[in-house]
């Protein structure tokens, strides 16, 4: 019995398991000032953000919702560099049409539509390869305070 | 790697063997020793024995010593701290096994994202509140296998102590007196050509 509970306290009770960290994942940060606008002339969207530390960030993704509870509503983004564009713009105009389309949202009957915009920095150095980094402007409950009104009629 | 865990899995087949036989011949024992006593067959145990018994297995040696509360109790205490221990540890192993993989995932995240597509920092947040829930289970089942192994030795050493110094002395007296008073004898007999049994004792 001795050498059996001997055997359980040498193998059984060695801790094989460490804890998870998420430090790497705090080097990355969020846009700033993200203003939504909406030109009923030109039935499209506005989106402008500020950006102070921009090392690493390759593109931004800027994403919208028909929630101010951005996961709980549907979705739609749009990176804002294209292929063949050189510069790192900190603005995109979206076309409404196609933002309420990648959201499945044509109501005929609705004249007019909230949508919720957000950005985030996406990534590519030594540590990440196109990671898209955390979203702008979110709370604590994941709530969003820029959003562009759209007015159909 | 693959030996290490070959290694490691032969351990822990050889631990949950030896476990599982001990507690049979422990508990087929009892029953042979309380098979006996239905018999009202007493044999005197030796002290050496008593100590053998409870080195093969806690509370044995109490048991067929005459203290049958002490014994029992050692026992089954023995039995339920192993089979938590037993139990924990798989359930430990069980629950690495699927942290190893997610936090495999985790790291990977930030190069080379998911299957889905690239990585975000909204994914890596739930992964990561995951693996701190994950985090913890294990915590808590490590620590509910070390106190379950640390009371396992604690009642095995208890158990040897008390059958050394003092288990025998006054279990073996006592059953040596009940003996002397109350020794029956078991035997078989035939009479008139009918197998039989007889009953002898001494007042």
């Amino acid at each position: 019995m001795a050498p059996i509970i001997i055997l359980a306290i040498i193998y059984g009770c060695s801790k094989d398991h460490s804890a998870p960290t998420f430090s790497q994942y705090e080097e990355t940060s969020e846009p700033t000032d993200v203003v939504a606008a909406y030109d009923k002339d030109d039935d499209s969207i506005n989106v402008a953000w500020t950006m102070e530390d921009t090392d690493g960030v390759e593109n931004y993704l800027v994403a919208w919702s028909d929630s101010n509870v951005f996961d709980e509503g549907k979705p739609g983004d749009q990176y804002v560099k294209e292929v063949g564009d050189t510069e790192l713009k900190k603005e995109i105009t979206l076309d409404a049409t196609d933002v309420l389309k990648k959201m499945d949202l044509m109501y005929a009957d609705k004249d007019s539509f909230i949508v919720y915009f957000t950005v985030s920095a996406v990534y590519t150095n030594v540590e990440f390869f196109e990671f898209i980094g955390p979203r702008a402007v979110v709370d604590r409950n994941g709530t969003y305070a820029d959003s562009a009104l759209i007015l159909r009629k | 790697m693959f030996k290490r865990e070959a290694m490691l899995n032969m351990l822990r087949a050889l631990l949950v063997a030896g476990l599982s036989l001990l507690l049979f011949a422990s508990s087929y024992g009892v029953s042979l020793a309380q098979n006996e006593e239905d018999f009202v067959r007493e044999s005197i145990i030796s002290k050496r024995d008593a100590v053998v018994l409870s080195l093969l297995f806690p509370g044995l040696g109490q048991m067929t010593a005459g203290q049958k509360i002490k014994g029992v109790s050692l026992f089954l205490s023995e039995a339920a701290s192993l089979v938590l221990f037993v139990n924990a540890h798989e359930n430990y192993r069980t629950k690495l096994t699927t942290y190893d993989q997610d936090m495999e995932e985790y790291k990977k995240l930030a190069k080379e994202g998911t299957g889905y597509g690239r990585g975000s920092y909204s994914q890596a947040s739930l992964i990561y509140k995951d693996l701190k829930d994950q985090n913890k289970k294990l915590d808590d089942l490590d620590t509910l296998r070390n106190a379950a192994i640390i009371v396992a030795a604690g009642v095995y050493a208890y158990n040897v102590i008390d059958a050394i110094f003092f288990s025998s002395s006054t279990g073996e007296s006592r059953r040596a007196d009940k003996t002397q008073k109350s020794r029956v004898q078991v035997s078989s007999t035939i009479v008139d050509r009918t197998p039989g049994v007889l009953l002898t004792k001494r007042f």
